[in-house]
């Protein structure tokens, strides 16, 4: 029994695996036509509608240019070194090029370092890595999220005629992406009457973000603004403030994700920092495709912006 | 398997050895069929990387065999690695000497572990509970200490420790080596090894015999925390950063390497060595399923499919061979 | 005259070993009222009772696996896959709600056989078993959702959770639904009797004629229906169907069980006792939350602050 049992599960190893390897984009045994990979790494594509934007954009335009597509995520938030783990394996594998989405900006300093010495050229999107380090990729294409934050942080404050109080819901404890974002809110409402009342972590999650803006408002129902640090909280969000029968807040998020969109156009948010995934993604590609073809990148602008615009009801 | 009368009374003696041979060649079949179907698999790069990236999980792996051999466990492993790794990393970006700031985060990490023995053994608190908390302490105490930030640009020496290598082979897996050496040696050839065991078999009768068991928790739980502490340390020679939540990934992949190298989560029964067999199976695992190109989400069902199957099968031949042997 | 003052110690003594948790809530919820602004507001506390009924529902599900000396690291796991599988079902198929919590329930069945066959037959032990598992059912979630939430889910799907009862809401009855069941099944059945037998002595337990194979697995479905539910009431709650819902709580209800007095090693457990459990953890985070605490050092405290209810627990546990 136990042992019929056990080789049922030795079988359904064999098989996950052989399913897993269909599940790979292109050939993989065909070694004769030699295709050109480029991989994509980043945190995850699960429950960050953001993420799987970019890495839909960078595998269709991949695809298009006629190369196999990868993609290895490290997992949670706080798989820092599974990320470096995976990049090594890719320069091990000898993929032809990379598209990085780091999740911490130092800790893959010394594993870009081995993929310069591998001669595997690399693209950063949607995060860069420390200053002083640019030899180590070709661009970085990415919004500049402190930015977003801050001009989010300016319109509002304008919405808001300059007064008011404010919540805020974080990101994840160490996402670099999050604290710059609420950063920049920060500065932006720096000098106008807004007053920050909460502030407090969401972790992406929107039971979190749910409970902690819940708990926010039983200190202070008097709220008249709110700046989240991305459109995925925002269902908790909502929930929240409408369970707490707190009414007429202005929201201010960052991502323009489709679910936020709709969002503004029903009038429950106000407005949300959008990014252009499809930018990052296309353009990553385009470089890379010129770095493997053996073009000289020396002169590419190490930053290119791909545009944060702050959209509310009169754009949609 | 079908044991005759003889057969039975070997158990211990050539059966293990011929066994430990059958599976090296199994080893040796597995990586060949692996390295000519998976492109750069068997490249010394890559074995060596392996091991290098494994190192973390290994160490970890040294301390947590001897807390499960006394029946415990230890949960605080990544809220130590964060902790101390930070501590060691705010110290050395404030000038000190690399070995001075080292020696206070190991100092700490050990702490952490003594804590967590005196209230498995004084408080008699289950090494479960206590552990946990005391992990989500420390990293809480990784968070404050620079405001939920990162940290990074140590001195070359560091990074090197993580990254170097000293005749081709990565310093990381030097320094796994020899704590899988130490580990293994006083599991084995101390008299505190034996208590160890001991103490995993049945306390009772080691409190009979006089020995101290506050003396064994404290060393086990103490040791369990100098190992995260290292661990921590390392990974961020490797990453030359602190991220002050990147332990967690490492928690689960060592007690899993432990258990596959034959730890038994019962107690009593465990070796170091086996447990850097089992740590270094989980990493080839995640490495294999890496340069397949195996995609994120069916990596995850693999791995946990992959670590019931291994259990499953080893604990299968035990009680067959316990069956046989059962006087009734 | 004397005799009675004994036998009220006794009585108090004997509440106070078994009934820590109540204690310990007790004196959160005194500091708390007394130091914490906002925090003593009928409006809050029945708060802290709407957000503790989903995370109850999980604990009575750990603790009678608790009971039996395993675990399931599975939970949480199993609580994302039930969100994205009811999402799926209601949403994107269209399926009647009935019928799409059933079938969700139902995973968490299937769940909890995978797990206790896993762990009965194949005697793998449970944090091993329930490791694994809890991979494979992430990877299946995952798998499931490709990755992506479902959000704005049919308000006929949402009444089920939402509609509002005095100041409290159905969840909250369905919680209470929970505990009453479980209360039956532990203290008032052989079925209780039988799993702390089984807890505290799995051979004896099945000398004396007691079906451990199937005891055994049943608490793992148990708790893997909890889960279930807990995953399509959190996504009413939250009103939208996540793949990586609820995988924190796994260890948020162990810790609660724990305070509420249940055994790691088997043989001991009581609804009382979690319920308070999830209270107090609970009342921890509302005041984290009314303080503003910087979120950099709410996990520390929040963990000191569980550390010493621990301690409390086992000191007085032992001078008693």
């Amino acid at each position: 029994m136990k042992k019929v049992l056990c080789c049922l599960m030795v079988l359904a190893c064999v098989c996950t695996l052989v399913f897993a390897q269909g599940s790979q984009e292109g050939t993989s045994a065909d070694s004769s036509k030699k295709q050109v990979e480029i991989a994509f790494s980043l945190k995850t594509i699960t429950n960050d509608a953001f993420q799987k934007s970019i890495a839909d954009s960078i595998q269709g335009a991949a695809e298009k240019a006629g190369a196999k597509f990868t993609l290895v995520t490290a997992g949670q938030q706080t798989a820092v070194s599974a990320q470096v783990n995976q990049v090594e394996d890719l320069i091990a594998k000898h993929v032809d090029g990379i598209v990085l989405s780091p999740m911490d900006s130092k800790a893959v300093i010394p594993v870009l370092k081995k993929a310069k010495e591998a001669g595997i050229p690399v693209v950063l999107v949607d995060q860069t890595i420390e200053p002083g380090n640019e030899d180590l990729y070709i661009s970085y294409i990415g919004t500049d999220n402190t930015n977003a934050g801050k001009v989010g942080g300016q319109t509002l404050a304008k919405e808001l005629g300059n007064k008011g109080n404010v919540l805020i819901v974080r990101g994840a404890n160490g996402s670099s992406a999050g604290d710059q974002r609420v950063d920049g809110f920060k500065t932006g409402i720096e000098g106008t009457g807004l007053k920050i009342v909460g502030e407090q972590p969401g972790n992406w999650q929107n039971d979190t973000a749910m409970q902690v803006v819940e708990n926010m408002l039983q200190a202070n129902k008097d709220i008249q603004g709110l700046f989240t640090a991305s459109d995925v909280m925002l269902d908790g969000i909502l929930t929240a403030l409408e369970n707490a029968g707190v009414k007429n807040v202005k929201i201010m998020s960052v991502d323009g994700s489709d679910d936020g969109k709709e969002m503004i156009k029903n009038g429950e948010v106000f407005g949300t920092m959008a990014q252009f995934p499809d930018v990052m993604g296309t353009k990553a590609v385009a470089l890379l495709m010129d770095a493997i073809g053996g073009k000289n990148m020396s002169a590419t602008p190490k930053y290119i912006d791909s545009g944060t615009k702050c959209i509310t009801a009169a754009d949609l | 398997m079908q044991y005759s009368e003889g057969e039975k009374a070997m158990v211990g003696g050539k059966k293990d050895y011929l066994k430990f041979l059958l599976g090296v060649a199994l080893v040796v079949v597995v990586f060949t069929i692996l390295g000519t179907q998976i492109r750069g698999f068997l490249s010394f790069r890559n074995l060596m990387n392996v091991c290098r990236q494994t190192s973390i999980i290994a160490i970890c792996a040294c301390g947590m065999t001897m807390v499960i051999i006394i029946k415990g466990i230890d949960l605080s492993v990544p809220g130590v690695i964060s902790c101390c790794a930070m501590i060691n990393g705010i110290l050395m970006l404030q000038g000190w000497p690399i070995p001075l700031a080292m020696l206070v985060a190991l100092a700490v990490g050990t702490a952490m572990g003594l804590f967590n023995g005196a209230m498995v053994e004084k408080l008699e608190i289950p090494a479960f509970i206590t552990t946990l908390v005391m992990g989500n302490i420390g990293r809480g105490l990784a968070l404050i200490m620079n405001k939920g930030d990162s940290i990074g640009g140590f001195p070359s020496a560091y990074v090197f420790m993580g990254n170097g290598t000293w005749l081709g082979i990565p310093v990381s897996n030097y320094i796994m080596v020899l704590f899988v050496v130490v580990t293994s040696i006083l599991m084995g050839k101390t008299r505190l090894g034996t208590y160890i065991y001991a103490l995993g078999g049945n306390d009772l009768v080691v409190k009979q015999q006089g020995i101290s068991t506050s003396l064994v928790n404290f060393f086990v739980f103490g040791f369990s925390g100098f190992c995260a502490a290292m661990a921590g340390i390392l990974l961020s020679a490797q990453l030359d950063t602190v991220h002050p939540v990147q332990g967690e990934p490492y928690l689960m992949d060592a007690i899993a390497g432990c258990v596959i190298g034959g730890v038994n989560m019962l107690g009593g029964e465990g070796k170091a060595y086996l447990a850097l067999i089992g740590a270094l199976i989980i990493g080839f695992l995640r490495n294999i399923l890496n340069l397949l190109g195996v995609h994120p989400f069916y990596q995850n069902i693999f791995v946990g499919v992959i670590i019931i199957v291994i259990v499953g099968i080893s604990i299968a031949r035990k009680n067959n061979v316990m069956e046989k042997n059962k006087a009734f | 005259m004397s005799n009675t003052r004994t036998e009220t110690s006794n009585v108090l003594v004997r509440f106070l070993k078994t009934k820590g948790s109540i204690v310990i809530f007790i004196v959160f919820w005194l500091c708390a009222s007394l130091f914490v602004d906002n925090f003593f507001s009928l409006d809050n506390n029945l708060l802290i009772i709407k957000q503790a009924a989903i995370p109850v529902i999980c604990c009575l599900g750990i603790t009678v696996v608790l009971m039996t000396g395993g675990i399931d690291l599975s939970l949480g796991y199993t609580i994302g896959l039930s969100s994205i599988v009811v999402g799926i079902f209601v949403k994107t198929l269209h399926m009647p709600i009935p019928l799409s919590i059933l079938l969700t329930l139902l995973v968490g069945l299937l769940v909890g056989i995978m797990n206790g066959v896993i762990i009965q037959v194949l005697k793998v032990p449970a944090f091993i078993t329930t490791l694994g598992t809890g991979y494979v059912i992430y990877g299946l979630a995952q798998i499931v959702s490709s990755g992506s939430n479902i959000n704005r889910l049919p308000a006929n799907f949402r009444v089920v959770g939402v509609t509002p009862i005095g100041g409290l809401n159905t969840t909250v009855l369905i919680a209470l639904c929970c505990c009453v069941l479980f209360y039956y099944l532990l203290h008032m059945s052989t079925y209780g009797r039988s799993l702390q037998a089984f807890g505290f002595n799995p051979n004896a337990a099945k000398m004396s004629g007691i079906d451990t194979p199937l005891l055994n697995i049943s608490v793992y479905v148990l708790c893997s229906v909890c889960a279930a539910l807990a995953g399509v009431l959190l996504t009413i709650r939250v009103n939208c169907a996540q793949p990586t819902m609820g995988n924190d709580m796994t260890f948020e209800v162990i810790t609660s069980a724990i305070l509420g007095g249940a055994s790691l090693f088997g043989g001991i457990g009581t609804v009382i006792g979690s319920v308070f459990g999830v209270l107090s953890l609970k009342i921890i985070e509302n005041c984290i939350n009314l303080l503003n605490v910087s979120y950099y050092t709410y996990q520390a405290i929040q963990s000191i602050i569980i550390m010493l209810a621990i301690i409390f627990e086992n000191v007085k546990n032992r001078k008693l």
